[in-house]
């Protein structure tokens, strides 16, 4: 596959810089660009249009305690584990026996991930949301399965792939509910699933409080965690983003007379405005999730080392 | 309805107090004030709130709920008691909306008891005005600490240290001057954390102060810490017992991950524990560490297997006593695989 793509180093503002052999380059693997781009400090270049974009967010942040002073592979290191050393994140990331594996999948995704940040960053924020739902349909079945297929043992293995399987049943069936019922096999023991996404709607009230009952009239009350706030503050449980992902598009990129209840444009006020209060939170989760992936096969990898 | 007293508020010009009354007369006089105020909140139904179901049928006492009454006859009213009782359905629940939903969920289950006691704040104002001063002062003015915060505070001013043979400084007084062989209080601290939460990984991953809340609450509120017959205080006393004399053993528990295990592990095993002699526990610490290093965990699951590892190995202490090393070695093989 062509590289449609092009990832360089461009420092955020008092952040040490990248150690050479953390630096982006041609050859630096898809997984490591993926989070690399999500941390912000880099500039991208789609080959095709030669448009340059800069992303300057770090999307992690809003999860992880990041020290903006260090470098980004130091808060990579210890997002990842308490007690990486750095020599060893180079080899979990850069060493051909393991990087290999799934190439053309992890290409594909950080594509979809440059898509999203390149339209987000212009303020594109309605087309930005469609590859928000781009990157949930690839990742929705091979998250899963990456994370099954590293586990250390294979009893483990079957049980787990098991559970997904038989969770996923009734409405949500098929990939998409895939995702679902696996964030919850693969998330029970973190307590992540205790926490939420927050869409914050404190400013501009009229159209805050315009945009929270769109959203809650169309999107199942089940998925809301005890932190929302009535007209500035939705909360998503974590373990439900990826229905409240299916919900809007579905809500939105749909205008039916019959089924389900649509969001009608006098509701929407302004498309862009409110993904723009959407994208940032649910991308967010996304991003965790990528990075709770990554702890988990650092931590099994390492195993097969001793 | 018992009022036991009356006060003058000043600022807001009323009367002020306290009273109390049954769960039942709460329901049929207080309970339809619930939708007297448009503004107020929402109803929540949350697992803070079904927990509090539960601890009312176990019989706690609620926290005090605020009523008012709006009087604006300037004269003073004479006999409060009868005041109260004639006007109840125009009084405002000015704070405890969601407590006295919980006590109607509560109402309807097992094991209720009506005639348990409900506090009162009991206002009269003289103005709708000075009712929403009060509201706002009110549910403004206490932002709630987050559990992090308050557990801190609660290591540091709830347990006396200094009656204590080991010492426990703060990072604070670290900087000053470093008494040798003193435990740190931040460890201490976290060892309490795990202890309440019952989980031994509550400080493994980078995750930001507000999210780590919504993640504790959860925790504590599921660990059932009120049946637990073990309190830290005493976790605290097997600590000094043990350190206190053996440098090794000191050394050990200072070890921030060992103290983390220890403090959860000795929640269901504290007896083995006290009668555990001091050199017993200090041939079983260095078979733990050889069966650690044995297990050659890579730096990347060090912290994580120490953490486990600690917990298993005071859980089943009897057990292990019985191990020989061997035996341990393989038992952490699985453990961590």
């Amino acid at each position: 596959m062509s590289i449609l793509f092009e990832i360089t180093e461009k420092p955020l503002e008092g952040q040490s810089p990248v150690s050479d052999k953390f630096v982006l380059s041609d050859s630096t693997p898809s997984n490591y660009n993926i989070l690399r781009i999500i941390m912000g400090g880099v500039s991208v270049t789609n080959n095709d249009t030669s448009i340059i974009s800069d992303f300057t967010t770090n999307y992690l942040g809003l999860y992880y305690s990041i020290d903006n002073s260090r470098s980004p592979e130091e808060n990579l290191a210890e997002i990842l584990n308490d007690s990486i050393e750095l020599e060893d994140l180079e080899k979990f990331f850069f060493d051909r026996r393991y990087s290999i594996k799934n190439k053309e999948f992890f290409n594909r995704l950080e594509n979809e991930f440059c898509n999203f940040l390149t339209y987000q960053s212009k303020g594109n924020y309605t087309t930005a949301f469609i590859f928000l739902y781009r990157i949930l349909e690839v990742i929705s079945f091979s998250f899963p399965l990456i994370y099954a297929s590293k586990t250390y043992d294979f009893k483990h293995t079957y049980g787990k792939l098991k559970e997904i399987f038989s969770n996923n049943s009734g409405n949500t069936k098929g990939e998409l509910g895939f995702l679902k019922s696996a964030i919850k096999v693969m998330f029970e023991d973190s307590s992540l699933l205790e926490t939420s996404i927050d869409i914050d709607l404190n400013d501009e009230h009229e159209k805050n409080v315009k945009i929270y009952k769109a959203i809650k009239s169309v999107v199942d009350h089940k998925i809301y965690h005890t932190d929302t706030i009535e007209n500035s503050k939705i909360s998503i449980c974590f373990g439900d983003v990826s229905s409240f992902i299916i919900t809007l598009r579905n809500r939105f990129f749909h205008l039916f007379n019959r089924g389900d209840k649509n969001l009608e444009s006098i509701e929407i006020i302004d498309p862009d405005y409110l993904f723009s209060k959407i994208n940032e939170p649910v991308f967010t989760w996304i991003c965790v999730v990528y990075i709770e992936i990554n702890k988990f096969l650092l931590e099994e990898h390492v195993k097969y080392l001793r | 309805m018992k009022i036991f007293n009356e006060y003058k508020d000043e600022v807001i010009k009323s009367q002020v107090l306290l009273a109390d009354v049954t769960y039942k007369e709460a329901m049929k006089d207080l309970f339809p004030l619930v939708n007297r105020l448009d503004a107020q909140r929402k109803l929540l139904d949350n697992k803070f709130y079904k927990r509090l179901e539960r601890d009312i049928i176990d019989g706690c006492i609620m926290p005090p709920i605020t009523i008012a009454f709006v009087n604006t006859s300037s004269e003073e009213i004479k006999n409060i008691e009868s005041y109260v009782t004639e006007n109840i359905s125009h009084a405002y629940i000015l704070d405890g909306i969601q407590r006295l939903n919980t006590l109607k969920r509560a109402q309807n289950q097992l094991g209720f008891n009506g005639d348990r006691t409900l506090l009162l704040n009991i206002i009269i104002s003289p103005s709708k005005d000075m009712l929403l001063y009060r509201m706002i002062t009110l549910n403004n003015g206490q932002k709630p600490m987050t559990p992090r915060h308050q557990i801190e505070m609660l290591t540091q001013e709830l347990f006396d240290f200094s009656s204590l043979d080991i010492t426990v400084q703060t990072e604070k007084e670290r900087s000053e001057k470093i008494i040798q062989g003193s435990f740190n209080l931040g460890d201490v601290s976290r060892g309490y954390l795990a202890f309440l939460t019952d989980n031994v990984h509550n400080e493994n991953t980078k995750i930001i102060g507000e999210k780590m809340d919504q993640i504790l609450v959860g925790r504590i509120l599921d660990s059932n810490i009120t049946s637990s017959k073990v309190e830290f205080q005493d976790v605290i006393a097997q600590i000094d017992r043990l350190a206190n004399e053996n440098e090794a053993i000191k050394k050990w528990l200072k070890t921030s991950n060992n103290l983390i295990g220890f403090c959860v592990g000795i929640k269901d095993n504290i007896d083995s524990i006290r009668s555990t002699s001091i050199e017993d526990f200090n041939v079983q610490i260095e078979k733990f560490e050889d069966a650690f290093k044995a297990i050659n965990p890579s730096k990347v699951n060090l912290g994580k297997f120490r953490r486990d590892l600690s917990k298993y190995f005071i859980t089943n202490y009897n057990e292990v006593l019985q191990m020989d090393s061997d035996e341990l070695i393989e038992r952490f093989a699985e453990i961590t695989v």
